[in-house]
C-alpha cells in the first residue's frame, strides 16, 4: 500500500483559541494599566502610613498636587517656581468656582470649595514648602484635603 | 438540470490578527507598571487664622471638679536639623526622642478620663521632612485621633 507523501498533508492548526487566550491577556493589561500617569505622578516617593485608610468613594471633584523632593510643585511633569505654583492653585481655584457655578451650586464670598485637594508630596519634602503649598489652597477657600501615603514603602 | 452543490469554504486568515495582538500584548507586558497601593488620610484643616495657644496645663489632681472635664488640644512640636531629619518631639514640657515614646505619652492621656483631647496641633520645624510628619499623624490616626492640624514652628 502507497504511503502518502508528505508535501500533500496540509496541516492547519485552530488559531481561534489561542486568540481567545491573547485577547483576554490584552483585555487584563488594557484594564490594569495606569493611565493617570500624568495625575498621579510617579516620581513622588510617598511617605508611608500603615494606619492611613484605603481610598474609598474617590472624590470626583478633586485637585492633584504633586510635590517633588524639594518640594516644587509638578504640574504636567514640569516643576513649577513657588510663584508659579501659587498662580496655578489660584486657577484651579477660579476653575473649581466655574464647575461649581455651572453645576448649579451657588457659592458665596469665602465659602469653602467643593474641591478636594489631593496632596502627594514627596517624602522628603520640606515641610515649609508642603504648608505654603496647602496654605494658598486655603487662602483660595479649598477646604479639604486628602494626603496620600503608601501602605508599604517602595524602593 | 440541476446545478451541482458546490461547498464554499471561507477561510479568515486568523495568523495577521494574532501577529498584531502578540505585538499588543507585548507592548502592554513590557509597559506594565503596577501603581503602588495608595492610602489616606482625610483633613479639615483651620483656616489660616493666626493660631491660637492652647490650654496645655491640667487640672490639679488635688482638687477635683465637678464641671465637665474642657476640651482640650495638645500642642506637639517637631524638631529637626538642617538635613530634615527629626531631631525630637516635645509635647508640652516632656521630650522625645522618637515616635515611639511620644505615643506612649500620647496613649496615656487619651485614657486619662479628666481630660478630653479633640485636637492636636503640630507645630513642625520648616526643614523637617514630609516623612517625618506623616508618621506623627500616622500615630494620632492609629490611635484614633482624627482632629489633627498642623503649623510651622517659628
Amino acid at each position: 500500500m502507497p504511503r502518502p507523501r508528505l508535501h500533500n498533508v496540509k496541516y492547519q492548526p485552530d488559531l481561534t483559541p489561542l486568540l481567545d487566550v491573547v485577547f483576554q491577556l490584552m483585555t487584563f493589561f488594557i484594564m490594569v494599566s495606569n493611565f493617570n500617569q500624568e495625575v498621579y505622578d510617579q516620581r513622588v516617593r510617598l511617605p508611608v502610613a500603615g494606619s492611613a485608610r484605603p481610598i474609598q468613594n474617590p472624590a470626583e471633584d478633586k485637585l492633584v498636587l504633586n510635590i517633588d523632593e524639594t518640594g516644587r510643585l509638578l504640574v504636567a511633569s514640569q516643576a513649577l517656581s513657588a510663584d508659579e505654583a501659587i498662580k496655578h492653585i489660584r486657577f484651579q481655584a477660579d476653575l473649581a468656582r466655574l464647575n461649581a457655578d455651572a453645576a448649579g451650586i451657588a457659592l458665596s464670598a469665602g465659602e469653602p470649595l467643593p474641591t478636594t485637594v489631593i496632596l502627594r508630596a514627596d517624602r522628603q519634602a520640606p515641610f515649609t514648602e508642603v504648608f505654603r503649598l496647602i496654605r494658598a489652597c486655603q487662602d483660595v477657600n479649598f477646604s479639604r484635603f486628602d494626603l496620600r501615603a503608601l501602605s508599604a514603602p517602595t524602593y | 438540470m440541476f446545478r451541482p452543490r458546490q461547498s464554499t469554504e471561507i477561510e479568515v486568515p486568523l495568523t495577521p490578527m494574532l501577529d498584531v495582538a502578540f505585538q499588543l500584548l507585548t507592548f502592554f507586558i513590557l509597559t506594565f507598571k503596577p501603581a503602588p497601593m495608595e492610602l489616606q488620610f482625610d483633613l479639615n484643616l483651620l483656616p489660616t487664622t493666626p493660631q491660637t495657644q492652647p490650654e496645655p496645663e491640667p487640672p490639679p489632681e488635688d482638687s477635683p471638679s465637678d464641671e465637665p472635664p474642657a476640651i482640650r488640644s495638645f500642642q506637639v512640636s517637631l524638631l529637626s536639623d538642617s538635613t530634615g531629619g527629626l531631631t525630637g518631639i516635645e509635647l508640652e514640657e516632656l521630650r522625645f526622642d522618637d515616635i515611639a515614646g511620644l505615643r506612649e505619652q500620647v496613649k496615656g492621656l487619651l485614657e486619662d478620663p479628666d481630660y478630653a483631647f479633640d485636637q492636636a496641633l503640630i507645630r513642625a520645624d520648616p526643614d523637617l521632612h514630609w516623612e517625618h510628619l506623616v508618621a506623627v499623624l500616622n500615630m494620632f490616626s492609629d490611635l484614633g485621633m482624627s482632629k489633627v492640624n498642623f503649623t510651622e514652628l517659628r
